[in-house]
């Protein structure tokens, strides 16, 4: 199983005594070969798994493991690509030094690794702008270089937290496509977004969370009921859970 | 290894092409202009002022570098998660801070190997133009032990500014207590040696035990200053060199420890 979340708890400090729960005993599997969608409204803890199952935080209960491997052990992310919400670089290297540190890292051979950098800078549309600085770069441009980080050792799982933020229409179809293919690749991708229609056209499951706690998990075709379409499907899941807690 | 090579190769790059790195070198070359502008405002020594300020120079310069890019290098991968784009690769968090600590302190002794050679070149050209004020058992051996012991107490300062970044992601914080932390350094051993005079005199244990306590908690700064030896050209000895090379790593060592065992149990949030 390429990622198994089992009764994940966490709990952030609110002030000296008070604690704010996170994630309350979610439970997950990620399939191989499956793109999974994670959804939920602003401060539902999507990015918290992201980055428990990056190792950057640490759960307060649960287990979380990615290839049967827990998450705190670096060669775990030999198999993960990541791409962050905002991806943010050194300033004054390149493109073309920041994907060399990245692949370098992941143990790929010089030969290789230079040719998938031009191969991933040329599908991205930065092959141009390899040598300059990422000061000089957009922020769409910063976003698709993160992409091209996240892919450049051809990972079997990539964990993408919005993807297709700060992407204008062209720079969306064109991670979009890369999820497609490698979809194709039998890669599995776990990535979260606030954008419902790319989940729609993307994702193969997807699940839903609210305050922490997972209200759905399943085949899209599940949860959305035909006449409806996707955005009111997620909107009467959030206010059925809303109303419930507040009674 | 190979993970900690990379990441202090891609942190001395960014520092290298950081434009506030050539503003301190530019300063720090006008200091040497400065230095032979202000030796010859003396009657004699003339060497001795030339080899002091030079290598003061060098000394200053390199803790700017340290606080205004350093500390600021480390504190930017915390506060704009450019640490998420190292994390998230294959490198344990041990590796980060070993990581960061090499490449800073490889920026470092660039630094310090542009600063010494003007520096040099100041002392050089007033040796050239005033050779009868220069001490006469001055050579270039004691200016170079002088230089490697700077490097070696900016390297201590380097560890420290980790370690305290290492707790809080704050640059300003961080500078601050760094700053305070080479204060302390560079005069603990005089406060303790007069503790030492009065507590004879007055018999106050507990400010003794305290001071001693700071002594061992604060790096001992003091003894990386070979300024004067290296001006007048007094001898050296091999063996009492050796010391405080061994005192300095095996404090970089500890304090590298301590930054590591912080930094595994921090939340990257």
């Amino acid at each position: 199983m390429p990622i198994r979340i089992a009764n994940l708890s966490k709990y952030y400090r609110k002030g000296l005594k008070a604690k704010k729960r996170a994630i309350e005993d979610l439970n997950l599997e990620i399939k191989k070969g499956e793109v999974f969608g994670f959804l939920g409204p602003n401060g539902a803890g999507k990015s918290t798994v992201i980055k428990i199952l990056l190792d950057f935080i640490r759960p307060d209960s649960g287990s979380i493991t990615i290839k049967e491997l827990p998450v705190n052990e670096p060669k775990v992310r030999k198999y993960i690509g990541y791409l962050p919400e905002n991806p943010f670089f050194y300033d004054h290297l390149t493109a073309e030094e920041t994907l060399k540190f990245g692949g370098k890292t992941a143990g790929m051979e010089k030969g290789v690794l230079e040719e998938r950098i031009d191969q991933l800078l040329t599908c991205l549309n930065l092959f141009h702008v390899k040598k300059q600085p990422i000061r000089t770069y957009s922020k769409g441009m910063v976003q698709r270089l993160g992409l091209a980080l996240a892919l450049i050792h051809e990972p079997e799982i990539c964990i993408l937290d919005e993807p297709m933020s700060g992407l204008d229409p062209l720079g969306r179809r064109l991670v979009a496509d890369l999820i497609l293919d490698m979809r194709k690749m039998g890669k599995t991708v776990f990535f979260s977004s606030h954008i419902l229609s790319d989940i729609e056209s993307l994702c193969d499951r997807i699940g839903i969370l609210n305050e922490g706690k997972l209200l759905f998990c399943g085949p899209l075709e599940d949860f959305v009921e035909e006449s409806t379409g996707l955005e009111a499907a997620f909107i009467k899941i959030i206010e059925t859970d809303r109303k419930v807690k507040n009674e | 290894m190979n993970n900690i090579w990379l990441l202090a190769q891609i942190t001395c790059k960014e520092g290298l092409r950081n434009r506030a790195l050539l503003g301190i070198l530019f300063f720090a070359v006008l200091l040497c202009v400065i230095n032979l502008i202000f030796t010859n405002m003396f009657a004699y020594d003339l060497g001795k002022v030339a080899v002091e300020v030079g290598l003061s120079v060098v000394s200053i310069s390199g803790l700017a570098i340290i606080f205004f890019m350093g500390i600021n290098l480390m504190a930017k991968d915390l506060d704009k998660r450019t640490i998420y784009m190292i994390l998230s690769r294959p490198i344990s968090r041990w590796q980060y801070i070993v990581g960061k600590f090499f490449g800073l302190g490889l920026l470092v002794f660039i630094s310090v190997i542009i600063l010494g050679l003007f520096s040099a070149g100041s002392v050089k050209f007033i040796i050239l133009t005033v050779p009868n004020y220069i001490p006469p058992d001055f050579s270039w051996a004691p200016f170079l032990i002088a230089l490697i012991y700077i490097f070696i107490s900016l390297l201590i300062v380097t560890s420290i500014a980790l370690l305290y970044i290492s707790v809080t992601s704050s640059s300003f914080l961080a500078m601050i207590i760094t700053a305070g932390s080479y204060f302390i350094g560079q005069n603990v051993e005089i406060v303790r040696k007069m503790y030492c005079q009065a507590e004879k005199d007055t018999g106050n244990e507990v400010s003794k035990q305290l001071v001693e306590i700071i002594s061992w908690i604060f790096p001992n700064l003091a003894i990386f200053d070979l300024k004067t030896t290296a001006a007048y050209g007094l001898p050296l000895n091999a063996s009492e060199l050796i010391w405080p090379v061994l005192y300095g790593i095996s404090y970089i060592g500890m304090i590298l420890i301590i930054a590591i065992v912080i930094f595994q149990r921090r939340e990257l949030t």
